[in-house]
């Protein structure tokens, strides 16, 4: 997720909020008070319908065997044969499996390290070291997937990594060929990908305490609660909206996967590929050099629906449970 | 209200920036489309008596943008005016990098088409065909003899899916053997030297390798074990070796499973040796596995492959002196063919295209413009004969793209560049009748009835081939395993279809 991604979400955020109040009052009126918001948020909505509604017609082509000469209304139908390669082999099963378990160990860490992170943020008093800490959690974000994966390759290369010449050669281990060793990535996977995104979720959420109101804490602090306290019985509370929005968020994005960080990090080694591949990696792999656009438009039709069932059923089940709660 | 002004031409300024942004943006696959043909238009146009011609677009390959596109353009222009040609040309040159997306987008733009363009590096004669990216050239065949002529029927036919000629190969030698090239120094040293240019076997090879890391530790003596001619295949042009000729094809009819074959285990346990021996790339899995290792002091021998002894040493001129070893015989397959140019489907000039295409392959001018650009400028005639940058220019100053010969359809019309090798081309166009061919040359294998068997054995070969190629793994029990997924993956299928439709292909030569 970029951070254009970012800022989108917190924008449709903000237009879900400011829909809530409007619904509230009557047609005219309402339109009236509103017509400067709507004028301000005209950019954004072309920009929603041109980027993200309009292309949507361009998923035909799922269901079409594209002809370069015929284009996309002329090319003939084929069914749903562009989908079948997905589900043909041993592979379905790993992809669906990859891509499904990282998400959720993925959105789990990241939300609990991230929360923690800001709480820590916001206990920090000194303002330049505050200011300090939220560039540097920032770095890894903003870095490169391939740098990401040289430096992950300076850690686990074979004959020169760090993690053979400096801890496992001084302990009298042998070293390890770690590219070869599937069992490991899962781990060093997860780990990458927590210390990639951490720091930008933990602003996201920082953003969000500093917005509470701190007479709550005041109030609290004269009652005598003890800082733990306060976090378990204020903080954490008044977090739950933003950590439900951002998580039916990320359920949207359950069947897509970093591909940087699967393809990449890995560097696309072939033993490691039972615990690396994911629906985009082998999606790539398969129609890399066939410029296929059917089954590829197949596969990303296939995520992004699934996603959507994701979203819906999440947001059911968050409506069910607490009303104020819901997205929409 | 002076902020309000403010904050107003500050928003304005905003506004137009990013529709201008978005505007360049958007159209970065064709922009340097655009600016080539207004380059071609204004070139075309500022000539006395431009003619009424259409012009027809024609993909170049660079490294990044060059200096000289627009003149090279007008000289090329100028010169088609003198001929009478009935068409312009209209330079596209892409970045490799760039291929994939641009060529992509390119061949489906109706408004800006790319007429001429060749297939190497972007997808294969077959790819193109399926996606309808261009057009069959049969009708041209009388009308254009000489270009027709330039080819055996069994090189040309690389390029016939379903009996219609879809391309022209790009002139090459069509055949090549492989060497072992071992540094002077090391050969020298292990007393090897003098052999250069023997023929060896690959037990042989691999003593030399151990000899020479015993002289020689700091260097590892194989690079890129992925090799077919070495390993005796004729892969039928598919990388993944799904379904192969044994022999390089030579007098074969039968396809078989190369994974399933005593060679191909044998060359395992060979690459296990060369690895445990401490005879290869250290991080063979991650590593750089091209000649660049050579050049920079990691490997001392690797495998190169060429038409001719001489070929080979212009080759790698460049790098640390060298011996060679023969390891195979002169031979050609399919995967010999490295590249072919087509009209495409989006062409809105078709005859014209094809007039353009066939002086390329004939008109010595033409196709030195494009090949080398513009003499005295670009590149300059030596007194043996060769050509070189001009006194004062190097690749460096990138005036041109001088070094893609190969890319362009007839080589063979240009001089040797920056080399010494006098009789660069000439041996060129000669190896073809001193090499043995495959069998199977010319047939493209159709794999849409078993699509999925194949995306699934691709990528079961993509996760065992490379381990056990680089000797990461115990053989047998990893061949078992690769063997057994290759099955449930449906490689008896493909073969199957294909050994049909080489049956096919054979009864109907």
């Amino acid at each position: 997720m970029s951070l254009a991604g970012g800022a989108h979400r917190d924008m449709c955020a903000a237009l879900f909020i400011s829909g809530g109040l409007i619904m509230k009052k009557p047609l005219l009126k309402k339109l009236k008070k509103y017509v400067p918001l709507y004028i301000l948020a005209l950019p954004s909505i072309l920009y929603l319908i041109v980027n993200n509604y309009l292309p949507m017609c361009g998923l035909v082509l799922a269901f079409k065997q594209y002809s370069f000469a015929k284009g996309i209304v002329d090319s003939p139908w084929n069914g749903i044969k562009n989908f079948t390669f997905l589900f043909g082999s041993k592979w379905a099963g790993i992809m669906f499996r990859n891509t499904i378990c990282y998400n959720i160990v993925f959105l789990v860490l990241n939300t609990i390290v991230a929360i923690i992170i800001a709480i820590l943020l916001g206990e920090v008093r000194k303002e330049r070291r505050k200011k300090f800490y939220q560039t540097v959690i920032l770095v890894p974000y903003l870095m490169s997937t391939v740098l990401v994966g040289y430096l992950v390759f300076a850690f686990f290369s074979g004959s020169n990594g760090f993690v053979n010449k400096s801890i496992l050669e001084p302990l009298g281990r042998e070293a390890v060929s770690w590219y070869t060793k599937k069992e490991a990535w899962p781990f060093i996977l997860v780990v990458v990908q927590l210390w990639r995104s951490f720091g930008f979720q933990s602003i996201v959420y920082y953003a969000t305490i500093i917005g509470f109101d701190k007479s709550l804490y005041e109030a609290a602090a004269i009652d005598g609660a003890t800082a733990g306290q306060q976090i378990r019985r204020i903080t954490l509370p008044l977090l739950r909206p933003t950590v439900i929005i951002l998580t039916i968020m990320g359920l949207g994005r359950m069947f897509n996967s970093d591909f940087g960080l699967f393809y990449q990090v890995p560097q696309n080694s072939g033993m490691l590929y039972e615990v690396t591949t994911t629906i985009d990696t082998f999606v790539y792999r398969t129609l890399m050099l066939d410029h296929d656009i059917g089954r590829s438009m197949a596969a990303g039709f296939l995520q992004s629906i699934l996603g959507f069932i994701v979203v819906m059923l999440a947001n059911t089940a968050v409506r069910k449970i607490d009303k104020d709660s819901a997205m929409f | 209200m002076k902020r309000k002004l403010i904050a107003l031409i500050l928003t304005a300024g905003l506004l137009v920036g990013s529709l201008s942004g978005c505007g360049s943006s958007g159209s970065d696959g064709t922009g340097s489309a655009q600016s080539a043909s207004a380059g071609g238009a204004s070139s075309g146009s500022t000539q006395e008596g431009a003619k009424d011609w259409p012009t027809i677009t024609v993909q170049g390959l660079c490294s990044k943008d060059y200096v000289d596109e627009a003149l090279v353009e007008a000289e090329i222009n100028k010169y088609l005016e003198s001929v009478d040609a009935g068409a312009y040309i209209d330079l596209v040159p892409i970045a490799i990098g760039n291929l994939n997306n641009q060529l992509t987008l390119m061949l489906t733009d109706n408004d800006d088409p790319l007429d001429l363009f060749c297939w190497r590096f972007y997808s294969t004669i077959d790819g193109c065909v399926k996606n309808d990216q261009c057009i069959p050239l049969d009708g041209y065949r009388d009308q254009y003899p000489e270009v027709w002529g330039l080819f055996n029927d069994q090189i040309l036919s690389t390029h016939k899916i379903d009996g219609k000629i879809y391309g022209l190969p790009a002139m090459d030698s069509f055949a090549t053997y492989e060497t072992y090239m071992l540094r002077r120094d090391v050969a020298e040293d292990i007393g090897v030297a003098e052999r250069d240019g023997e023929e060896i076997t690959l037990d042989e090879m691999t003593e030399i390798m151990k000899m020479a890391k015993e002289a020689h530790p700091e260097y590892c003596y194989n690079i890129n074990t992925n090799d077919d001619p070495v390993q005796g295949i004729d892969s039928l042009g598919n990388g993944d070796w799904i379904g192969v000729l044994m022999n390089r094809g030579i007098d074969q009819d039968t396809i078989v499973n190369y994974y399933e074959t005593p060679e191909w285990k044998e060359y395992c346990y060979r690459t296990k040796d060369w690895n445990d021996s401490g005879l290869l790339v250290p991080d063979s899995l991650n590593a750089d596995l091209t000649i660049s290792q050579y050049g920079n002091g990691v490997a001392g021998g690797c495998y190169v492959g060429g038409y001719s002894a001489d070929y080979i040493k212009a080759l790698v001129a460049y790098l640390p002196e060298s011996v060679q070893f023969k390891l195979t015989d002169l031979v050609g397959t399919s995967a010999s063919v490295l590249g072919g140019w087509c009209i495409s489907t989006v062409c809105k000039h078709p005859d014209e295209a094809m007039k353009l295409l066939s002086m390329m392959y004939t008109d010595e001018k033409l196709a030195r413009y494009l090949i080398l650009g513009v003499e005295g400028r670009n590149y300059v005639i030596r007194e043996d004969g060769t050509a070189g940058y001009p006194e004062g220019i190097t690749a460096e100053d990138y005036l041109y793209e001088e070094q893609v010969q190969w890319f362009w359809p007839n080589q063979c019309l240009s001089i040797p560049f920056e080399t010494n090798m006098t009789t660069f081309y000439t041996d060129m166009l000669d190896a073809p009748k001193h090499a043995k061919f495959s069998k199977a040359m010319g047939f493209v294998f159709d794999s849409s009835a078993v699509y999925d068997q194949m995306a699934a054995c691709t990528a079961v070969v993509d996760e065992y081939r490379k381990a056990l190629l680089y000797g990461q793994v115990d053989v047998d029990s990893y061949i078992e395993k690769f063997n057994i997924e290759l099955k449930e993956a449906g490689i008896d299928e493909i073969i199957a279809e294909e050994q049909r439709q080489y049956d096919e292909f054979l009864s109907s030569r």
